[in-house]
């Protein structure tokens, strides 16, 4: 196994109110590796997620991106570490009353002074990076429409074309295909695949289907409250493991099916 | 059965007891404005005597030449009212990143909150006169008045409605490795933008109102013409003015709303 780029030890989160949200996981991801994590709603996956860019920050353990320790680190060294992390979410998170391209260049923000932010004066560099990245994802004839304008997965799209345009070396991807319909989201998660190999991006995804996870994934994590009750390859889980993970037989509704 | 009844008399003596001290509060409040019905059936007439000397009679026509200095004191009222709306709202725009729960931290917040309620307890005419005593007679102490309102009440409102925006864009910004001030600028501001514009044309709209009576304190615009020619009795350009304000007001006022109508 190559240089591990995101080392959890012994991390474990639990919020304000008391809940334990993950308790002692220990994880090593490696550069390009495609994972998703499973699990049903609530079993710390978007907590997991959230660890790696400190949007949530553990109360105990060590987690290190890229050989920073992400706890304790300043608000500087924090915005460095989260330049280079790219996230997409389940709702798509653009600001729907600006432009498309407006939309994708807020992922050249932690490169920009703040003046120049309050100025709109983005170089031309990052405007072509912009561009280039709206190319990518097969939507550059929006780039001047409103992002409230387009439909779900065109909004799925420019969030990818954001997060590539942070020219990152790891993806998050929170329930990502969750408010599409499934030609729609089996496309999106063949974009990722397709972007994570040829960019060698080490990408997280939270997926609630357990055979979208099979299909895509190299690598499958699962956790139940807050454990890490799986971690292996997607290829050859059994009946037993998936058992684990939703501690019940695999339902119809844990299955998204294939496209028709 | 043994249904108590007991709650339901409870409920009914309170509703009385609510009913007997509004009684009592409304009785005590009307003795304190000497408000009573002979009083209104004999000054009646007195008010309609009052409005027939504002219309003009018998050697007594629209005193037209007033109407240049009317003119001139409406124009005055409007600038007063454009620019104090204007200035303030401008001020006011910083303010949801200290006085917005969201954006401000918890010590912040509190503080910029108290600043903005107490700006906004101090009614518009009081500070007029204040201001009319410090910086003298004219419209500089009526467009600081008014300037002081629309910061205070643009303000409140627009940190109200960035309390309620969509968290998720400025999310998305914070996990990209933005600053606070740029989620602010890039996924916050831009969802309130609309908003904004409205409060500003709302304060406008209250301005406009106020910068007409302004004059009354001193503070400028068309009231001034208003005080001088209630006390020469000039009743027929009194007539005059209020009917050019109403008019003048009346026609800003709902081609303001219209605006803000198309902006929702």
């Amino acid at each position: 196994m190559p240089e591990p780029l995101v080392v959890f030890k012994d991390v474990g989160v639990t919020y304000p109110n008391g809940h334990q949200a993950l308790k002692n996981l220990s994880l090593a991801f490696a550069p390009g590796e495609f994972v998703a994590i499973v699990g049903l709603s609530g079993a710390g996956k978007s907590t997991l997620i959230r660890c790696i860019n400190r949007l949530v920050t553990p109360t105990t353990g060590s987690l290190s991106v890229n050989g920073v320790e992400l706890i304790g680190l300043d608000d500087a060294g924090l915005r460095r570490v989260r330049s280079r992390v790219g996230m997409i979410f389940q709702n798509y998170n653009l600001v729907r009353r600006k432009s498309v391209l407006k939309n994708v260049l807020d992922g050249r923000l932690a490169h920009l002074p703040t003046w120049k932010t309050l100025l709109g004066l983005y170089p031309k560099e990052d405007i072509a990076l912009a561009r280039a990245s709206l190319a990518r994802v097969g939507i550059s004839e929006k780039e001047g429409v409103r992002a409230d304008q387009l439909s779900g997965g065109q909004q799925q799209r420019v969030a990818i074309a954001r997060a590539l345009s942070q020219q990152p070396m790891i993806l998050l991807a929170d329930e990502p295909v969750a408010s599409l319909d499934p030609p729609t989201a089996h496309q999106v998660m063949r974009d990722l695949r397709d972007l994570a190999r040829e960019e060698n991006l080490l990408t997280l995804i939270n997926l609630h289907f357990i055979d979208m996870a099979q299909e895509y994934a190299d690598r499958v994590i699962g956790l139940r409250a807050g454990e890490l009750v799986y971690d292996g390859p997607a290829k050859g889980m059994e009946e037993a493991d998936f058992e684990r993970i939703y501690n019940r037989k695999i339902r119809p509704d844990d299955l998204r099916g294939a496209v028709e | 059965m043994n249904a108590p009844p007991a709650p339901n008399n409870r409920g009914a003596f309170k509703g009385w007891l609510v009913a007997a001290i509004v009684a009592g509060v409304l009785y005590w409040s009307a003795l304190g404005t000497h408000f009573s019905g002979p009083e209104l059936s004999k000054n009646l007439p007195a008010i309609g005597e009052f409005f027939r000397k504002l219309f003009p009679s018998e050697g007594k026509p629209w005193p037209t030449e007033a109407l240049p200095e009317i003119t001139k004191r409406l124009i005055e009222t409007f600038r007063i009212a454009i620019a104090a709306s204007l200035f303030g709202a401008l001020l006011a725009l910083p303010l949801p990143l200290i006085a917005a729960r969201n954006l401000a931290g918890k010590a912040l917040y509190t503080f910029g909150r108290a600043v903005l309620n107490l700006i906004r307890s101090v009614p518009d005419l009081v500070l007029a006169t204040l201001l009319a005593a410090s910086f003298g007679i004219g419209p500089l102490a009526g467009f600081l008045a008014l300037l002081v309102f629309s910061f205070g009440v643009v303000g409140k409102l627009l940190c109200d409605s960035v309390e309620t925006i969509d968290p998720g864009p400025r999310e998305a910004v914070a996990a990209a490795g933005g600053t606070r001030l740029q989620q602010a600028f890039c996924a916050v501001f831009p969802q309130v933008g609309p908003d904004y514009l409205a409060y500003t044309l709302y304060s406008f709209e209250i301005n406009i109102r106020a910068a007409s009576v302004l004059g009354v304190v001193g503070a400028g615009g068309i009231g001034m013409v208003l005080q001088s020619s209630l006390s020469l009795l000039q009743y027929t350009q009194v007539g005059l003015v209020i009917l050019i304000t109403f008019a003048v007001v009346f026609l800003i006022d709902s081609f303001s709303t219209w605006v803000r109508g198309k902006l929702v």
